[in-house]
C-alpha cells in the first residue's frame, strides 16, 4: 500500500513509498531509521501522535522529526 | 477565543498562506523558463556562423581553414547539447506544488495543538508560536517566539522566511546580541537542521519547520556556539576579545576596560596593574612603566622613567648640559688669565701713548699688552 512519509531528518524528504500491508509505526521506523532510537523523535501519523504498535493504513502520513538537532554559527 | 473563532481564523490564514504559495510556484515556472534565450541562443548563433564559413571554406578548397572551423563547430555542438541536457535536467526536477489549503490548515491545527497556540497576524503578515522556557545545561534561556513571515514566500529563498525572538532574554555578558548559542540578534544558525527546514517551508508543512526550529533551539553544540555556555556570563577581553570568566578578567583603572590575563600587565616600577595598551615603553631601558611613572626628557623628547631623568633631562642630554657648562667656563677663565699676565686688570690697562691724548669721548680703554700703542684716530 502507499502511504506519504516524511523523513526530517537529515535531507528531510517527503515522498510516497510503498509499504506492506499491517506494517506498524513502530516497524516503519526502524526500517526506515536503522540504530536510531525512537525517543529522539518526535513521531506523528496523520499529524497526530501515535503509538509503536499502531497499524498503518493506506494514505496515511508519517512524519519523523528530530527532537534534538546541532545548530551552528555562521563563519564570520 | 473558543474553537469556533479558531477555526475560521485558520481557515482565513491558510487561504491567504495558500495564496502566497500558489505565487511562488508561478514565479518557479517563469525561473525555469528565463535561461531559454541566452546561453542557447549563444551557441546556435556560433553553429550558424560557423556553418557559413565551413561551407565556403570547402567551395574555396581551403583545407586548414577547414580544419579549425570543423573543431570550431564541434565546440559549439557540444557546448549546445550541454546547455540542452541542463535545461531538461531542471526542466524535469519535482515541479514544486503549492499546497492546498486544506493542507495548509491541518498544518496550523496540527501547530497549534503542538504548540499550545499560533499567533496569525495578517497585518504584519506573520504566524508564530511560542516555545517552552529553554533551559541548555542548567542555563535558562527563557521561551522563543519562532516566526514565519508569510509576506517573503513568493520572493525569496526558505532560509529568510523565519526569524527568532526571545521573549525573556538572557543574552551572554560578552555580546547582547546572541541570545541563544545558535542566535545572533533574530537569525538562526540552523545547522544540520537547515535542509528539512527549507524543504519543509518549501512543502508548506508548516508544523514539521516550527518542530525542527525548536529542536535546533533545544539542542546546544558546543563546537560551533557563537558564545559557549560556559563563557555565557564571562567578559570579553577589550583587546583581543577573548571570553573569560568574570572571576578571571581583569579590570584596568587607567582606560576602565576588562581584559583577559594576557593582555593585562603591570608597572615595572610602581607595580601597579594596567593593561597592555595603556602601559608605556621607557625608550631608555625598555622598562613597561604607567604615565605616573614616566616622562619626555626636555631635550630630546625621549620617553623615559622619572629614574632615568634628573632635572627633566636624560643621562644623555645632562651629559651635553655639562659639557657645554664646562667649556662655557673654560672660556671664562683663559679671558681672565689673559689680563692677570699683563699685570693689569682690564679696567686699569690705558695705553701710554694714549696718555698725552685723551682718548675719544666714548671711547674703552685697552690694555694692548706689549703691542705698539697705536696713534689714536680720532671717531669721524
Amino acid at each position: 500500500m502507499q502511504v506519504f512519509f516524511i523523513n526530517n531528518h537529515g535531507g528531510g524528504f517527503a515522498d510516497t513509498m510503498t509499504v506492506r500491508d499491517g506494517i506498524t509505526v513502530g516497524e516503519l521506523f526502524n526500517q526506515q531509521m536503522p540504530g536510531c532510537e525512537p525517543h529522539d523523535y518526535l513521531i506523528r501519523v496523520n499529524r497526530q501522535p501515535c503509538t509503536a504498535d499502531q497499524v498503518i493504513r493506506e494514505g496515511d502520513r508519517i512524519s519523523i522529526t528530530p527532537t534534538k538537532i546541532e545548530g551552528a554559527r555562521l563563519a564570520a | 477565543m473558543n474553537a469556533n473563532a479558531r477555526t475560521r481564523l485558520l481557515v482565513r490564514t491558510a487561504a491567504r498562506l495558500h495564496a502566497q504559495y500558489v505565487a511562488r510556484s508561478k514565479d518557479e515556472l517563469m525561473q525555469r523558463l528565463e535561461p531559454v534565450d541566452g546561453m542557447l541562443c549563444a551557441y546556435v548563433d556560433e553553429l550558424r556562423r560557423t556553418e557559413t564559413l565551413l561551407t565556403r571554406a570547402h567551395r574555396r578548397g581551403l583545407h586548414l581553414c577547414q580544419r579549425r572551423l570543423r573543431q570550431r563547430y564541434e565546440r559549439s555542438l557540444q557546448g549546445a547539447v550541454l546547455r540542452l541536457d541542463q535545461m531538461q535536467r531542471r526542466w524535469n526536477e519535482p515541479w514544486p506544488k503549492p499546497p492546498t489549503q486544506r493542507e495548509l490548515y491541518e498544518e496550523l491545527v496540527a501547530a497549534f495543538e503542538e504548540f499550545g497556540g499560533v499567533d496569525c497576524d495578517w497585518h504584519d503578515k506573520t504566524i508564530s508560536v511560542h516555545t517552552d522556557r529553554i533551559v541548555l545545561e542548567g542555563l535558562s534561556l527563557g521561551s522563543f517566539r519562532i516566526v514565519m513571515r508569510a509576506s517573503l514566500i513568493a520572493r525569496s529563498d526558505p532560509s529568510g522566511w523565519y526569524c527568532i525572538e526571545a521573549m525573556e532574554p538572557n543574552p551572554a555578558s560578552s555580546n547582547e546580541e546572541i541570545v541563544h548559542p545558535h542566535v545572533d540578534g533574530d537569525q538562526l544558525c540552523a545547522g544540520d537542521a537547515l535542509v528539512p527546514i527549507g524543504n519543509a517551508l518549501r512543502q508548506g508543512r508548516l508544523c514539521d519547520f516550527f518542530v525542527l526550529v525548536r529542536s535546533v533551539l533545544e539542542t546546544y553544540n558546543p563546537h560551533s556556539a557563537y558564545v559557549e555556555l560556559e563563557n555565557w556570563d564571562g567578559v570579553s577581553c577589550h583587546d583581543c576579545g577573548y571570553v573569560v570568566d568574570s572571576d578571571n578578567s581583569y579590570y584596568c583603572e587607567s582606560c576602565e576596560h576588562s581584559f583577559c590575563d594576557e593582555c593585562m600587565s603591570i608597572c615595572e616600577v610602581c607595580h601597579t596593574t594596567q593593561c597592555r595598551g595603556c602601559l608605556m615603553r621607557s625608550e631608555l631601558s625598555g622598562m613597561c612603566v604607567c604615565d605616573g611613572c614616566c616622562a619626555r626628557c626636555s631635550g630630546c623628547d625621549q620617553l623615559c622613567t622619572l629614574d632615568e631623568l634628573d632635572d627633566e633631562l636624560c643621562s644623555s642630554c645632562l651629559e651635553e648640559r655639562d659639557e657645554q657648562e664646562i667649556t662655557h667656563d673654560d672660556n671664562q677663565q683663559t679671558t681672565r688669565k689673559d689680563h692677570v699676565d699683563c699685570g693689569q686688570t682690564p679696567a686699569q690697562a690705558v695705553p701710554a701713548a694714549a696718555v698725552t691724548t685723551a682718548a675719544p669721548a666714548g671711547a674703552d680703554a685697552v690694555c694692548a699688552g706689549v703691542a705698539q700703542t697705536p696713534v689714536p684716530v680720532p671717531c669721524r
